[in-house]
């Protein structure tokens, strides 16, 4: 590339960005080239997206300048920014999930006010979509989308806005592998029309292979710009993380000849007359962790439901060591040693408003080594909170803080403390690292096997391919509520998992 | 430490919002040219002198059983606006037993009159319950509706089979004798006189410090918190959410039928239509203003009863305001402790010359 | 028959009003429970600037003025402070059931009413040409005042805003995507004082039809509870403004029942006037205790996007 036509879309000078007592972006210089793409990377929390909403106009930096074309602006909200041609497509979409794809494209940039001419701004639409490529039917409801189809639509909308800048938040997270293929394809495809593209992502391997330049990000910083060609993965790697992981501890292999713990039988289950589980089959080992992959809603919030004793309205047979779990109550099967970790775990696994002592009874607040006389016991629970937070090192020590006040990460190791207070049979976990540090990560997962090996069985979902390949003994493909398809980790690449779970045979 | 930023705000709003009513009150005095001082003046009466205080506690009991109704549903992540419904239906319960058992001795008619006070309204407010936990029928719009029915019930039952026919009022049949709560100055506290402040205070203060401990030391009261706070993580953890809303508003239906305690058994000795001054819906508002906390309710209780003698005592005074005032600094009262930003925002918006935040 | 069709209509208007501007504000995504408040001040605004202007328009001009005011009282409260908007709304309420009685009182030294309106002061009858003419129904249902064909309208005018303008996109954004609005540039606490804006002026009008036409002068709490059976029409109509149109109606057809029923007796036995006027409510419970299936409202309601 020669410095002639290398002229920065935008640049950051020195751009911090403060949220009360947390530093989430410390002097961030970096400029993007105009008509390239861009890749940002970094660990959860590195300061990626915070840095890409100031951009945005969402956020006000606290000090520092950004320049766009050279020139140096300052944007009151992403009204600004939108009408300099910048647009973001957020990690979660921002749709309105009852209007239509039309109506969400034209939201805030309306072609009339007082009468909506729908066939003036289709037929724009229409060729926009043309000239770009995009499938997707203009008068569908957004929640009757995939979430692919979503995220053309977040695409459609910065173009219909004219966004010369193009920003993306992790957009390959919620996306086969597949569809990541075609999305590549599809931002190479605008970034030859001479858009430019910013890239977020934790992904080494896409960055690689499809961004000219790349910055990567660690607590708040910038480490590096650099030209991507050269770079490796693994040296990309560690620049993001600042040192070396730490590989995962040898395992015992199953023992195959020990009867199922958990055995799930023809499950079907109908929600609204759609079919979102059909005969399900499947059995689970003690001292054996099966990965259920597959591309978000495909059956999986359904399963979870299930094994999770909340819905109890399907057919076919779930037996936990020969007894049908929908008979049992809740509170007994958490006494009988199953455990869990329900994938959104602000709503579902903890209370945020409840300090940690109140979280770590959650669910248990029956039983006996707490309540005599029907009253709480504080002293026992006290010390009860105390050590478990010890042994899962939470931060802070305070069984009194509210737990609104804990990283994800802290959040998930107190879930995971009450979770394990007690010996667990059967672990059901989804989603068990969504929105957690890399810290988090490892020792979460080192605390999955190592229940694995004490001798639990542990059904682990996650849309995360990575994860599943490294904890499964065994892995099961959900596709529109189907096993789609299933094979032993050694057997498993991301290719074969990829086919399954956008429908393929193998 | 975010939860202490976030209660001084409440507590500066809070007191900001009284400051705010009393200024508005006095405001409003001196536009109908009445002399301003006059509402301090009809305050301080309600709280220094014996008779005054007799009048405002009498009127801050039932405030004390609406205020922890209202805060029992609130800790569920339930608004019961059907107190005033609900306390209805109870007085409605003392008058069925007593009319059913005329001559029960004390000893025993209190207690009974307390039960079915609260037998009644827990009924009545097990309907909202019902309704929501089965059918996810809205409880604001059902309570709303309730209290409408219930008030017609009653009124229908005092105006024609148990109405008095001695005298032309719209009042039922007396009590048994036996059902009179014992009035504070026939206990020995005589400085309260004639008022008829009575021992249902002391079953209010009590209740309130039951359902303290029910909320913060029992497994019970954590169900209905969690559920309050999270009905989808408390489902998941094995609480049915189901049961504990039928629960809150049972109790809740049983706390507002005690008010009939202070008004019925402690006071008029039968149902007058309409005795109640809006208890329900004031009730809120003490709830509010206590965070829903039952032994700040006790004090907010007797804010609000004081408030509530001054605005009648002020009617007395002038000819020139209605009590209707105590409505308006109620809700202003409710707007500064609901929005703790609230000040903030009109402080802010005013410092920005009326311009909109960026 | 015609004449219980004719009070059908008569009693509806308000509650078609009162729901219309309903769904302005819960489409926008805030609860309100405060119609009740707005159609009160709106109704004690309009008698009063009748009285003293002589002139009915005027006085419909003072009531909207009240219903906005009122209305973005709850706006204040619940959109720019984000109190919980139940809470707000009960305060609102409150605060409109207190002042109405105090205001009277320095206006006019009694308390629970306005003075009586002449009847040439009271919105007078608006016969519309030929439909008029029609026996027996001509003059009931086609000789009345024209808040009336107004209301009958409204739903239709605002089905078009709602669905066919900027605006009305914007508001139905608000309601269920409030941060998809926010990041299109748009600010949803803007779009919400502006159908706050609209909300309290349809509001009012059924404050004001009340006051001025249906009667013919304010009364202390003269709307009874009308604002609570509105929003219950809105929740039948399931937040869409025609079916919302026929529940209204649904329940004005039932209040013209139960006054139909006061004078009159069923096979020799009276019934109680109390149990005639529960009917509405009994029927709004029994309706609400899901014989229409669940109603989703509007998905910002209830929830905390800030």
């Amino acid at each position: 590339m020669n410095n002639a036509q290398s002229a920065a879309a935008f640049e950051f000078e020195g751009v911090t960005k403060i949220f009360g007592s947390v530093t989430a972006n410390s002097d961030v210089s970096f400029s993007v080239e105009s008509g390239t793409i861009h890749g940002v990377v970094g660990e959860n929390g590195a300061g990626k997206s915070t840095i890409m909403k100031i951009l945005y106009g969402m956020y006000h930096p606290d000090g520092g300048t950004i320049l766009v074309q050279g020139k140096p602006v300052r944007f009151k909200s992403s009204h600004d920014a939108i009408s300099l041609g910048i647009g973001m497509v957020h990690q979660h979409f921002m749709l309105v999930p009852t209007l239509t794809v039309w109506q969400n494209v034209v939201l805030g940039m309306e072609p009339k006010k007082w009468n909506l001419n729908r066939n003036n701004s289709i037929t724009e639409l229409n060729n926009i979509k043309c000239q770009f490529g995009f499938q997707v039917d203009l008068h569908a409801r957004i929640s009757d989308l995939t979430v692919g189809q979503q995220q053309q639509v977040e695409i459609l909308k910065l173009l219909y806005r004219k966004a010369e800048i193009l920003i993306l938040d992790e957009p390959t997270a919620v996306l086969t592998p597949q569809e990541v293929d075609v999305l590549l394809e599809r931002l190479k495809n605008l970034r030859d029309l001479g858009k430019t593209v910013v890239f977020i992502s934790h992904k080494l391997r896409e960055i690689l292979s499809f961004t000219e330049n790349v910055t990567i990000m660690r607590h708040g910083k910038v480490v590096e710009t650099l030209p991507t060609s050269g770079l490796t993965e693994s040296s990309l790697a560690e620049k993001m993380v600042g040192r070396k992981l730490r590989a995962l501890p040898v395992r015992k292999p199953v023992d195959t000849a020990r009867s199922p713990r958990l055995s799930i039988d023809n499950l079907c289950v109908e929600k609204d007359g759609q079919a979102k589980l059909s005969n399900v089959s499947f059995d689970v080992r003690p001292g054996e962790i099966i990965g259920i992959a597959g591309v978000d809603g495909n059956g999986q919030h359904e399963l979870v439901q299930v094994l999770m004793n909340v819905a109890r309205d399907y057919e076919g047979k779930v037996l936990l060591d020969g007894k049908p779990l929908r008979e049992c109550r809740t509170y007994e099967l958490k006494q009988k040693g199953l455990a869990v970790v329900p994938p959104d775990r602000l709503k579902e696994a903890v209370v945020t408003d409840f300090c940690i002592r109140e979280n770590y009874i959650l669910g248990h607040h029956w039983e006996k080594e707490f309540v005599s006389h029907g009253t709480f016991q504080m002293p026992k629970i006290q010390a009860a909170v105390k050590s478990a937070l010890e042994t899962f090192d939470v931060r802070p020590r305070e069984p009194e803080w509210p737990m609104s006040g804990l990283s994800g990460g802290n959040q998930q190791k107190v879930v995971l403390a009450r979770e394990f207070a007690r010996p667990v049979e059967l672990l059901v976990a989804a989603q068990p690292t969504r929105g957690v540090d890399i810290g988090a990560i490892e020792f979460i997962h080192a605390r999955f096997i190592q229940k694995r090996d004490e001798g639990a069985s542990i059904v682990l979902v996650s849309t995360e391919l990575e994860e599943i390949l490294q904890l499964s003994d065994r892995i099961l493909v959900l596709y529109e509520g189907k096993i789609q398809g299933q094979c032993l980790r050694k057997d498993a690449t991301e290719e074969k998992l990829g086919l399954w779970m956008t429908g393929g045979q193998q | 430490m975010t939860a202490k930023t976030r209660r001084i705000a409440e507590t500066k709003s809070a007191v900001g919002g009284c400051i705010f009513a009393l200024l508005l009150g006095t405001f409003i005095l001196a536009v109908s040219g009445e002399n301003p001082t006059l509402l301090f003046e009809a305050l301080s009466n309600s709280i220094f002198t014996g008779f005054g205080l007799g009048y405002t506690l009498f009127y801050a009991t039932p405030l004390i059983f609406t205020g922890l109704s209202v805060a029992v549903c609130f800790r569920c992540g339930l608004f019961n606006i059907g107190a005033e419904g609900q306390l209805y239906m109870g007085a409605l319960g003392i008058l069925l037993v007593s009319l059913l058992l005329p001559n029960a001795p004390a000893i025993a008619a209190i207690p009974l009159g307390i039960l079915s006070a609260a037998l009644l309204g827990g009924l009545w407010g097990a309907i909202a319950g019902v309704l929501k936990a089965k059918r996810g029928s809205h409880e604001v719009i059902v309570t709303i509706l309730l209290n409408f029915v219930a008030l017609y019930i009653v009124n229908y039952l005092i105006l024609y089979p148990l109405d008095d026919p001695t005298t032309q009022k719209p009042e039922s049949l007396p009590l048994g004798a036996g059902y009179a709560m014992p009035l504070l100055s026939e206990i020995g506290l005589t400085v309260f006189d004639t008022t008829p402040v009575n021992t249902s205070l002391f079953v209010a203060i009590a209740t309130a410090l039951v359902i303290r401990f029910l909320l913060k030391s029992t497994p019970f009261g954590f169900e209905m918190r969690s559920v309050g706070y999270s009905s989808s993580a408390s489902r998941i953890a094995g609480i049915s959410v189901g049961r504990q809303t039928i629960l809150a508003f049972v109790i809740s239906g049983i706390l507002a039928g005690m008010v009939g305690l202070n008004d019925v058994q402690g006071y008029h000795h039968k149902i007058i239509e309409g005795f109640s001054p809006q208890y329900g819906f004031t009730g809120i508002a003490v709830a509010l203003l206590a965070r829903n906390n039952p032994v700040g309710i006790l004090f907010a209780a007797l804010l609000f009863g004081t408030l509530h003698n001054g605005a009648r005592d002020l009617e007395f005074l002038s000819d020139k305001v209605t009590k209707e005032l105590a409505y308006v600094i109620q809700a202003v009262l409710i707007a500064a402790v609901a929005a703790p930003r609230f000040g903030e925002t009109l402080f802010g918006w005013l410092r920005r010359g009326g311009k909109k935040p960026a | 028959m015609i004449e219980l069709l004719a009070s059908t209509l008569r009693l509806a208007t308000p509650l078609i009003f009162a729901a219309m501007g309903g769904l302005f504000c819960e489409r926008a995504g805030v609860a309100t429970i405060c119609l009740e408040g707005v159609m009160l001040t709106g109704a004690w605004a309009a008698a009063t600037a009748t009285y003293f202007t002589q002139d009915p328009y005027i006085g419909i001009c003072a009531g909207l003025v009240a219903g906005v005011l009122t209305m973005w009282l709850h706006a204040l409260l619940a959109v720019q402070s984000k109190a919980d908007a139940i809470v707000s709304g009960v305060a609102v309420n409150l605060f409109a059931t207190g002042i109405t009685p105090l205001l009277n009182k320095i206006f006019f030294g009694g308390t629970a009413n306005t003075p009586s309106l002449s009847l040439d002061q009271r919105l007078s009858n608006v016969p519309i040409p030929g439909l008029e003419q029609i026996p027996f129904l001509g003059p009931l249902l086609f000789d009345q005042p024209f808040l009336i064909y107004l209301g009958l309208l409204t739903p239709f005018a605002v089905a078009y805003v709602i669905y066919r303008t900027a605006f009305g996109l914007r508001i139905l954004a608000a309601g269920d995507g409030p941060k998809a609005l926010a990041t299109a540039g748009v600010s949803p606490t803007r779009v919400r004082w502006m159908a706050f804006a609209v909300g309290g002026a349809l509001a009012s009008l059924g404050g004001t039809y009340l006051a001025i036409s249906h009667a013919s002068q304010f009364t202390r709490d003269m709307t009874a509870g009308r604002g609570y059976i509105a929003l219950t029409a809105l929740i039948f109509g399931k937040w869409k403004p025609v079916p919302t149109l026929f529940a209204c109606l649904f329940f004005g057809f039932f209040d013209a029942l139960q006054i139909r029923l006061q004078s009159s007796s069923i096979g020799g036995f009276s019934v109680p006037v109390q149990f005639i006027q529960m009917l509405p409510y009994v029927a709004a419970l029994v309706l609400l205790a899901g014989f229409i299936g669940r109603a989703e409202p509007p998905l910002a309601i209830g929830k905390d996007d800030r």
